[in-house]
């Protein structure tokens, strides 16, 4: 006999792939033949040959089947696991629970803000073509995507389609007045776009009956919205009415009816009209304004970069304005309109980031929970592989109590959110909804995560507490080795600097909005009412007949006691929107124009708004020199190089000298994200022009009284609106809404994840305890006092959370730092905010686990020591 | 014809299993084919035709007892059935007809 064997890899291959009921003597076989030719031919030869039969010998006809290929998925086995699972949880209740639910507050949180984002993601994507629409903006070169302005001049839509092959489509869309409709006895003012047939090609909104492409070519038919046609004709058959067009004096057919504009459009209509139709103001040849919405549809799949060219060519061909070279014409895909227009984009990522976090603390929690509690049962363990159960099999049985939990805690996370999700969307203006039964990508995607979470979660204590010996089990010999330790100890820092690093953003968030809050925006803020004062918002014949009207009510304001001051402007700070102008300074008008922005106001604009003067002095009526006067902020005659107003003047595009009567100190007109740019307001008296806003500064804690003598005044007006106004000081704080959900969403979370966090360290140090009971016996008996084992017992966790403070640190920073960057206005990052993040972090950390470490010390030794 | 199907290789195999009658196990059965029809047998063709053949019903095995040779591992022993002795006849038949249906002259060369 010789005693050469076969090689042992091809022996386990063979095992491992052969039909069980065939092994045996196939394996008898391949030995017999093995001796024989090691005798004939020697053993190199007899081996390699060995390994060319085995491999020939794998072949479907003798590979084991798969449903036999293991012992752990045989249905009997997985009822066993099932079972011997919820006996688990039930018999460690407490800690069932402290896991089931510190991870379904993980599973909720992580749901939610995905929610969130696939809500925000959501937006202008049920177009069918969307990824091929795209809104045309322009805007400084130098200033880059910042200083993009998405809207276009009027006739650059059809001149592009005209001129640019691979621009196939296009439409402009526009709502440029107040538009006031009548049916029989019915008037509605619905929010009316004028829109060309390109329309149709770009965007899919549900068409309910007409034709729409019919309708937009058609001059004066009419596109109505679902909710207008039935307000206007109820259950009845919309198109081919006629309505009545008070504020035109026009009448016109429906064409087609559209379902309403869904909520995660960012096109909101309520009716549409041809283009033919829009109102005549709009020049078709005006290249010099830029000021309505465009969009275009490209061919197949041509990328706006491939245009930039012949965009350029473009608009150096047909753009009127004195800075060509300054302008670049741009494409937005209309994917990422809804974040260019709320500037969230930065949130979003954010918030997809803590969804990840809190869903990574959770299954680490819960993993860090699970391995901890696994050592209670090392005799388990031990008897279990005593009797003969494979390592796999008790692999099996831990996956299978992890998922199980983690089921659990997904049925229970759902909960959760259906139980939050009215308080959110209620909160954030959202309208979020959670319907997984009807969406079987997103219940299969819940049921993948719950699985995932099971199986990444429970392979840690599964492949760990079933490597144990079971000699070593059953003594109850069950350190840890280092390196598990450190794994998990690695896991608490993660968990703490994830903790501290949402504290300290949620503190920064805070601290930002107070700032911008209360910081001083150079005017008198407080006290000031404003409402709108368009006339074609009134019901007058003329426009002569509006204005005296109004200069009625406003002698009638006058002489009210409550009231202290009354002026105009077209928009008032806080509600500003962009006008810019190039203007030239009369002593150099060789030199480059200054780019500066606009705005109308009335009399008395600066002393009811109590700004100061730097110098000159304020509008006058009675300064026959003041009717076309201007007046800019400091920022503007910094940016025009003057220190003294002295017989200044501005030449303006048309080549008129206006006199500058002042300069105004720098104040807040728009939210303190942004920096106070160049700005220069034009006068208008107020007898000559009524429009724009009406702005009322009122006694103080007279309030209420005000704003009933505002009202009534209003409706002498016979207005078509109900009396809407708004406080500048609240439209200011309105402004730091967004920042402020964000505060409130990053404290939301921060809390989250310290709860989970402390749940996490809490499981950590009950196991380290349980570990140290002898140790902790034998100190009490020796004369230790509670308090001392209580720190011997936490010194090593405060050291984590040291730890996870220093790691932290650095990510705060740059965190914070990213997220001031955004606001011109801003606080300097002090080192508290890190100190405060850290003790807060610090005390809860101590708070658990002193918990657990009274526990322990405050056992009578005798327990402890019992078994010895 | 055509009840049967009964490949090239599997007819040896089946016939070499009746030759070898009650000492028909994979190495002797390799062995015997390798010596008579001097072609050699690879394990892996020789035991799927086999299992092939025993799911078909054309043969049928028992396990032998344990041996102190060939690492203790016993033997699979196979016997050719009533239903391999008909396909294997069928074949024969189906051979013996064409033989005396060719004409004569054909092979006058």
């Amino acid at each position: 006999m010789n005693k050469q064997i076969p090689p042992h890899w091809a022996q386990r291959f063979f095992h491992w792939f052969c039909h069980p009921a065939y092994y045996e003597d196939l394996a008898g076989d391949l030995a017999e033949l093995y001796d024989e030719r090691v005798q004939e031919l020697g053993v190199r030869k007899a081996q390699w040959k060995y390994v060319r039969d085995v491999m020939l010998l794998f072949r479907p006809s003798i590979i084991r089947p798969i449903y036999t290929y293991s012992t752990l998925i045989q249905p009997a086995m997985i009822r066993n696991y099932l079972k011997v699972s919820l006996r688990n949880l039930w018999k460690y209740k407490s800690y069932a629970l402290l896991n089931i639910f510190g991870l379904a507050i993980g599973i909720a949180a992580a749901i939610v803000l995905f929610l969130i984002v696939r809500y925000e993601q959501s937006f202008d994507t049920f177009h069918a073509e969307h990824e091929r629409v795209y809104r045309i903006g322009e805007g400084m070169v130098a200033e880059g995507e910042d200083g993009m302005h998405w809207a276009t001049r009027n006739p650059v839509v059809p001149t592009l389609i005209e001129e640019i092959p691979e621009v196939i489509s296009g439409t402009r869309f526009f709502a440029p007045d107040h538009v006031r409709m009548q049916y029989q006895d019915k008037v509605v003012n619905p929010l009316v776009h004028y829109a060309d047939s390109g329309f149709v090609e770009l965007f899919d909104f549900k068409l309910l009956a007409g034709s729409l492409a019919q309708t937009l070519k058609t001059p004066n038919h009419i596109v109505l919205a679902q909710s207008v046609a039935e307000r206007f004709f109820g259950r009845d058959k919309a198109v081919g009415k006629t309505l009545e067009v008070i504020t035109r004096e026009q009448r016109f057919t429906v064409g087609a009816v559209l379902a309403d504009p869904p909520e995660n459009s960012s096109l909101q209509f309520e009716a549409l009209l041809p283009w033919d139709n829009a109102p005549d103001w709009i020049e078709p040849e005006d290249w010099a304004s830029q000021f309505m919405t465009g969009y275009v549809k490209l061919a197949g799949s041509v990328k706006p970069s491939a245009l930039s060219e012949k965009l350029s060519k473009f608009k150096d061909q047909h753009f009127q304005s004195e800075r060509l070279d300054d302008i670049q014409m741009k494409l937005l895909p209309l994917a990422e309109l809804r974040a260019e227009e709320t500037k969230n984009g930065p949130i979003i990522t954010l918030l997809s980031i803590i969804a990840a976090i809190t869903l990574i603390i959770a299954s680490v929690n819960f993993m860090n929970l699970a391995t901890a509690q696994s050592l209670l049962r090392t005799r388990e363990i031990g008897l279990r592989k005593a009797i003969g159960s494979r390592r796999s099999q008790l692999v099996a049985q831990f996956l299978t109590e992890s998922v199980v939990t983690c089921f659990f805690a997904l049925i229970i996370g759902i909960l959760l959110v259906h139980l939050v999700l009215p308080y959110f969307n209620r909160h954030f203006d959202l309208m979020l909804t959670f319907r997984y039964w009807q969406n079987l990508p997103l219940l299969g995607t819940l049921l993948a995560i719950g699985l995932l979470i099971g199986l990444l979660s429970g392979a840690y204590p599964a492949t760990f507490v079933s490597r144990l010996s079971p000699v070593n089990s059953l003594k109850g010999h069950n350190k840890f080795k280092a390196s598990g330790r450190l794994f998990q100890r690695g896991l608490i820092v993660v968990q703490y600097a994830a903790s501290i690093l949402l504290i300290a953003g949620t503190l920064v968030i805070w601290r930002q909005v107070q700032f911008m809050k209360s910081q001083d925006l150079n005017f008198v803020e407080e006290n000031v009412v404003a409402f709108s004062l368009w006339y074609d918002n009134y019901d007058f014949q003329s426009e002569e007949q509006a204005k005296s009207a109004i200069k009625t009510m406003i002698d009638r304001l006058e002489n009210e006691s409550v009231i202290t001051a009354i002026t105009f402007g077209d928009k008032m700070p806080g509600r500003y929107r962009y006008f810019t102008s190039n203007f030239r300074d009369s002593e150099s008008p060789t030199k480059e124009p200054v780019n500066l922005r606009w705005m109308m106001v009335g009399d008395e604009y600066f002393e009811t708004l109590g700004m100061d003067l730097v110098a000159g002095h304020t509008f006058s009526k009675e300064l026959p020199s003041d009717s076309n006067a201007v007046i800019i902020n400091e920022t503007a005659a910094k940016a025009l190089g003057w220190s003294d107003d002295q017989d200044k003047f501005l030449i303006n595009g048309e080549g008129e000298h206006l006199p500058v009567a002042g300069i105004v100190r720098d104040y807040h007109y728009e939210s303190l994200q942004k920096r106070i740019e160049p700005m220069l307001h034009y006068y208008y008296p107020g007898d000559e022009y009524y429009y724009g806003e009406l702005a009322v500064r009122l006694q103080p804690d007279r309030t209420a009284e005000g704003l009933e003598v505002l009202e009534s005044a209003y409706q002498s007006l016979e207005p078509f609106e109900p009396f809407s106004y708004y406080f500048l000081d609240e439209e200011f704080d309105k402004m730091y809404r967004t920042q402020e959900r964000l505060g409130l969403t990053a404290s939301l979370f921060a809390g989250i994840t310290v709860v989970l966090a402390s749940l996490g360290l809490l499981g950590l140090a009950a196991f380290a305890t349980r570990q140290r009971r002898k140790e902790v016996g034998v100190r009490k008996v020796l004369g230790a006092s509670v308090g001392q084992i209580i720190v011997l017992l936490s010194q090593s966790f405060a050291g984590l959370v040291i730890i996870a403070f220093v790691v932290s640190c650095p990510l705060v920073y740059f965190g914070a730092n990213q997220f001031l960057q955004d606001f011109a206005y801003r606080i300097s990052l002090g080192a508290d905010v890190f100190l405060i993040a850290g003790i807060i972090a610090f005390v809860i950390a101590g708070i658990s686990v002193s918990l657990q470490a009274f526990r322990a010390a405050s056992v009578n030794p005798v327990h402890l020591l019992r078994d010895e | 014809m055509g009840k049967v199907q009964l490949g090239e290789f599997e007819e040896i195999v089946l016939l070499t299993v009746a030759v070898l009658f009650d000492e028909a196990y994979g190495v002797a059965i390799k062995r015997e084919i390798e010596e008579r029809l001097g072609r050699s047998v690879s394990v892996g063709a020789l035991q799927s035709a086999l299992r092939r053949m025993e799911t078909k019903g054309f043969l049928k095995s028992r396990l032998g007892e344990a041996t102190q040779v060939r690492g203790g591992k016993r033997k699979r022993f196979f016997t050719v059935t009533p239903y391999g002795k008909q396909a294997l006849t069928e074949v024969r038949d189906a051979r013996l007809q064409l033989w005396q249906s060719i004409p004569k002259v054909a092979f006058d060369f």
